[in-house]
């Protein structure tokens, strides 16, 4: 067949679609946040494809139950590359391990590796025996040289490289600091503190230093008992692993540190004795890609391969390459998946399916460009292409001009988003597009409607700044930055060039030291993944200008929470004055049932799916489906919670709603819907109330946090520091955004944002840019100024897309 | 039990009519043996006191020995008894680190807490140790033989991940057993197993050995024999013992007898009754515990289907000699089809 053709398309806000998808091109499928691009591109045809391809295997039996549209004929095998499948990675999953190329690299040093004497330290000889002392020595397995492999894995940390440790000179700074001060510091709550007094007991007045060994250990490492879920006594260990869980600050307390065993090599004792050009594999580990690329060149010269061990480096060189130019180059083996960017993610997995060669499959990708700088995309949509070009269909959901002009056929869903999108505005050529009136897409793109322009600051040398002065973290070459404060800064260079290593990896954490200690406020920070949080080095010499400012917020991308009984509703702080409306209903009183009965966390929630609305039914490997669970049939809540309504709508009903809807239907509760209100205007008003977080795109995750700093009563000169705030976003959206970033900087407040979209930037009052390359080759401040003064600066490289 | 000898010398054999057992039933087994398990090298079969099925396969005699892997733990686990009734270990309750006094452990409140006990019954915590359920279960033994110090190797690993108290297979664990042996009696497992078992139960004596190599095959493969060494001399605890399938016989009616033989005391009631006692994890001090069909049996077991099983209300011992390979068929049929529907009341 040459067409997908797809009939009565309905799920989500699809309007009974029917559409004819061209085979074997490059088909984009555009339009603004909310429209429906991933319920037809993700939740229909990939998922149909997948479907029928296992049922044909015979791995799946007919799990339907949706109806989700007519008939679809035209499918073959789908391969997805979507963002929020991939963000669930385990963090023992490192670029290495996913890319083959640790297994690859482990064969070599299991063959040919030099093996050094574990008695007297010298190489030995080719027959294994130490010339110095006749030890024997034993050629290692493959395994031994693996971070994840029981033989292989350092076992101190258990192969992760580090481990967190508690700061004993940071928690008690002297001898008279005593117990009790030293779980203040540790930041306990009060009825925590009860807890502690009635187990330590006259312990807690006495100085830390002068306890007893027993009782020391047992307040630091605790002992092991059953009950609770980290298994641990009361103590230090418990009290900051459920801080860190929470994404509360440690302030330094509580800090990842590499592993002293191993050094970060991860790998055990053994595999350290194994070497190649003098080098074992946890230092290739280490390596940037680029570097480990002219290790290997180097060590293919020196001659020393059997014919297998030469082959073996030429596949892994052959690997190394294609990293390299598809500009991933300043990875490393050991970098941990969940800490790569939605970008990284994509072009990482890009770059495995186009090694694979297969053809006659239908690619569906999210957004491949996000994260990556101009310059840059025209690479990967060559890379793209040449996917195409191997005889499979592309479909990809995108938003960037670059893609949608290189498309074959375009695919515009709107008009807007939610109840008011959900069909096909056009379908057909980018010219065609461009002039279609109805398509916000074309407008924008043809520039009938034009971005918003903002009226820039004239005299931004003459604003007070916020200077982070000598940074060196990661790549940073010993930089001093300035970022003006009360206007819109946008931080730009290309991918790996230092913009995150500078915002959020120095400049947050030294905000966040600063208006912790001074203000002993804790304040409330995004969960973050725990498995993402790096260790804070902060390595910077000081920061100066911050009493200018009178608090921080940071919007990232990290994913709101991993438990899926985390919604929007929640997350924005509206979800508890909804249960208590319900809690006051009529019904409710009668049936003695309080507000804890609308959580999932309780006596509420459906008991077989614990209020996720479904179970997972694990297939193998990376894939799985959601059936939707028997019990409740996917209302979430049992019978007893779902009695009671309000306004003629059950708490189910309520979390189905969109944030459009909830508007006019809670129109009175003034604390409900002043922040649904921010949400609709960043152009949220689509999403769900009771849409599970990890659901979440990291574009909308991010939209949702800046609804709710926004949202909060704060006392203004806050300082907004925004990381690719433009990711998943169309053009309409954008403009959106700009127009809600201007009104922030209107009221008194500062914002940063890190940016690659050429219309945020031009938007921006000052840019900091930073480059000129990713990895060892950026770290440099390439250019500082204006929009203007970046396009009339040869140095600047962003500077010619503004 | 009356016994009207001990087979410490020589096993008598009788024909399965003469001790009652039904003839036609128990040669359903040779068939199922040589239809069904091609890795049997040596069966025996001891009712009341006497052999009353015998065969051997694959070029194996009665007199050879067959490396019976994790049967060893139950050997480790009836000289911890020997030792505790000599005086030699106060208790079960005792600490493992208190033997190992040059150990510096640091934040050990864990490991500190570790009794024999939790060794004899796999609950102490160890990574990677096999769980109920088949979660688990890759611990390295192969890393572990690499080492110059088995010892010290185990007891870092000890307690790093884990819940005590909580029903998890650990190899090494027993190797730490063994090692207390060596510590308070000064004697290695080997040497006081054959002072203390096998030179009063009549089984073959184990030689002194020294292994030069501590390669794969010498360590679990073809070259085991004896029974196997670590670099610093300690018995291994949890394999490498070498043992005739009629010797294997001997030490099951060891149990069976309550720990008498030939009027002494060789193992104390009290210790083979807390060994074998029924529990929810269904495993004693190293030896495995069945209750099916209301039949009660205790199992030393070991890779490859190495089986040594006691049913004491049947008086009977099955010794099974196996070649060690992996994912064996389970022997448990055997006994239940051919075995005990054979037997008289």
């Amino acid at each position: 067949m040459k067409n997908i053709t797809i009939k009565g398309a309905r799920l989500h806000n699809l309007q009974n679609i029917d559409l004819s998808i061209p085979k074997n091109e490059l088909v984009v499928v555009t339009g603004i946040s909310g429209s429906g691009k991933s319920s037809l591109v993700f939740d229909i045809i990939f998922e149909e494809g997948q479907k029928q391809y296992l049922q044909a295997l015979g791995i799946l039996a007919g799990l339907d139950d949706q109806e989700k549209f007519d008939n679809i004929q035209g499918l073959g095998p789908t391969i997805a590359v979507q963002q929020n499948i991939i963000r669930q990675s385990n963090p023992r999953s490192t670029v290495g391990s996913r890319t083959g190329m640790i297994k690859m690299l482990a064969l070599l040093y299991a063959g040919e590796g030099q093996i050094i004497c574990s008695a007297c330290g010298i190489q030995v000889n080719n027959n294994l025996i130490c010339e110095k002392c006749g030890n024997n020595e034993e050629r290692l397995p493959p395994d031994y040289f693996s971070h994840n492999d029981p033989n292989g894995m350092c076992l101190k940390c258990f192969g992760r490289g580090a481990y967190y440790e508690i700061n004993m000179d940071k928690l008690v700074p002297n001898s008279r600091t005593t117990l009790g001060q030293v779980f203040e510091r540790a930041g306990v709550t009060p009825g925590y503190y009860r807890l502690l007094q009635r187990k330590y007991n006259e312990y807690l007045m006495m100085p830390f230093a002068h306890l007893p060994e027993e009782v020391k250990e047992e307040v630091i490492h605790g002992y092991p008992v059953n009950g609770n879920y980290e298994k641990l006594s009361y103590c230090l260990t418990r009290i900051f692993q459920g801080r860190l869980y929470r994404g509360e600050d440690l302030n330094g307390l509580y800090t990842r540190v590499t592993c002293s065993a191993c050094h970060g090599f991860r790998i055990g004792e053994e595999a350290r004795r194994v070497l190649l050009n003098g080098r074992h594999i946890g230092n290739l580990g280490q390596m940037t890609i680029s570097e480990l690329d002219f290790f290997l060149s180097a060590l293919l010269n020196l001659e020393m391969f059997t014919p297998f061990g030469k082959n073996l480096l030429n596949d892994i060189l052959a690997k190394t390459k294609k990293l390299i130019k598809a500009r991933l180059g300043y990875l490393s083996l050991y970098r941990e998946m969940p800490t790569l960017s939605g970008g990284e993610l994509q072009r990482l997995f890009l770059n495995a399916h186009l090694d694979s060669k297969m053809d006659s499959l239908i690619y569906v990708l999210d957004e491949p460009t996000s994260g990556l700088h101009e310059s840059e995309k025209l690479g990967l949509l060559k890379s793209i292409l040449e996917l195409k070009e191997l005889g499979n269909t592309v479909i990809v959901v995108e938003h960037d001009k670059n893609t949608i002009q290189a498309a074959e056929s375009i695919i515009d869903l709107g008009p807007k988003a939610g109840t008011e999108g959900g069909q096909i505005v056009y379908q057909g050529d980018f010219a065609g597009l461009l002039q279609c009136r109805e398509s916000i897409t074309g407008q924008y793109l043809s520039g009938s409607v034009a971005m918003p322009k903002r009226d820039l600051c004239s005299s931004v040398e003459t604003l007070p700044c916020l200077t982070v002065r000598n940074a060196k973290t990661n790549n940073l070459k010993d930089v001093t930055v300035s970022f003006p404060l009360g206007v819109l800064v946008g931080v730009g260079g290309l991918s790996g060039s230092g913009k995150s290593s500078l915002v959020s990896n120095t400049l947050i954490p030294l905000l966040k030291s600063y208006f912790h200690d001074n203000t002993f406020l804790l304040e409330e920070n995004e969960i973050d993944d725990e498995n993402g949080i790096d260790e804070v080095i902060i390595a910077a010499d000081r920061l100066e200008g911050m009493e200018q400012i009178s608090g921080f917020a940071e919007v990232s991308q990290a994913p709101i929470g991993r438990n899926m009984n985390s919604n929007p509703a929640s997350y924005i702080g509206i979800w508890d004055k909804v249960r208590r409306i319900f809690a006051s209903q009529p019904q409710a009183v009668t049936l003695k049932i309080t507000a804890g009965h609308f959580s999932f966390n309780s006596k509420g929630a459906c008991s077989q799916c614990l209020g996720v609305g479904h179970e997972k039914i694990w297939l193998g490997g990376n894939l799985s489906i959601d059936k939707t669970c028997s019990r409740c049939h996917g209302r979430r809540f049992n019978d007893e919670a779902l009695a009671v309504r309000y306004r003629d709508k059950d708490i189910y009903e309520i979390l189905e709603m969109t944030v459009a809807e909830a508007v006019s239907f809670f129109g009175d509760h003034k604390g409900i819907v002043s922040i649904l209100k921010v949400l609709q205007r960043i152009g949220m008003g689509y999403i769900k109330l009771g849409q599970p977080t990890p659901t979440l795109s990291g574009g909308e995750a991010q939209r949702i946090k800046l609804a709710k700093e926004i949202g909060r009563q704060r006392k203004g000169q806050i300082l907004y520091v925004l990381d690719e705030p433009t990711t998943g976003l169309s053009l309409y959206d954008t403009a959106r955004l700009i127009e809600l970033l201007n009104e922030l900087v209107a009221q008194g407040n500062s914002v940063i944002v890190i940016e690659h979209d050429p219309a945020v930037l031009a938007s921006c009052d000052w840019i900091i840019e930073l480059g000129p390359g990713g990895g060892a080759e950026g770290g440099f401040i390439i250019a500082e100024g204006s929009p203007q003064m970046l396009k009339e600066n040869s140095k600047s490289i962003s500077g010619r897309y503004l | 039990m009356e016994r009207d000898y001990w087979p410490t010398k020589q096993w008598r054999t009788a024909a399965p009519a003469v001790m009652g057992v039904n003839e036609e039933k128990l040669a359903g087994l040779d068939h199922m043996i040589k239809s069904g398990y091609g890795n049997i090298n040596g069966f025996v079969v001891v009712h009341k006191g006497q052999i009353i099925f015998e065969r051997y396969d694959h070029g194996y005699g009665s007199e050879d020995p067959h490396h019976v892997a994790s049967v060893t733990k139950s050997i480790i686990s009836a000289l911890i008894g020997v030792a505790i009734n000599a005086g030699h270990i106060t208790s079960v309750e005792e600490k493992v680190l208190d033997y190992f006094p040059e150990y510096i452990a640091y934040a050990a409140n864990i490991k500190r807490a570790v009794t024999i006990r939790h060794l004899l019954t796999m609950t102490a915590p160890f990574p990677f140790s096999w769980k109920t359920g088949g979660r688990g279960g890759q611990e390295p033994l192969d890393r572990l033989r690499r080492q110059r110090d088995w010892v010290k190797y185990t007891l870092d690993l000890l307690g790093q991940k884990g819940q005590p108290g909580q029903f998890q297979y650990y190899t090494a664990g027993t190797h730490l057993l063994s090692a207390i042996i060596t510590r308070v009696t000064g004697k290695s497992a080997w040497e006081y197993a054959n002072e203390h078992l096998f030179r009063p139960l009549g089984m073959k004596e184990i030689p002194d050995q020294q292994s030069k190599s501590f390669g794969l095959d010498d360590m679990f493969g073809k070259k085991v024999t004896g029974w196997v060494k670590d670099p610093g001399g300690n018995t291994a605890g949890g394999w490498g013992l070498t043992l005739t399938p009629r010797d294997m016989a001997r030490f099951g009616f060891l149990y069976l007898n309550d720990g008498i033989w030939e009027n002494t005391q060789v193992i104390t009631r009290e210790w083979v009754n807390e060994s074998t006692a029924m529990n929810a994890n269904k495993y004693g001090y190293l030896w495995w515990l069945r209750e099916v069909g209301g039949i009660f049996s205790f199992s030393a077991l070991g890779s490859g289907g190495n089986v040594i099983c006691c049913i004491p209300e049947k008086d009977l011992v099955v010794v099974i000699a196996s070649k060690i390979i992996s994912k064996p068929r389970d022997r448990w049929p055997l006994i239940e089809k051919c075995i005990i529907p054979a037997l008289g009341g």
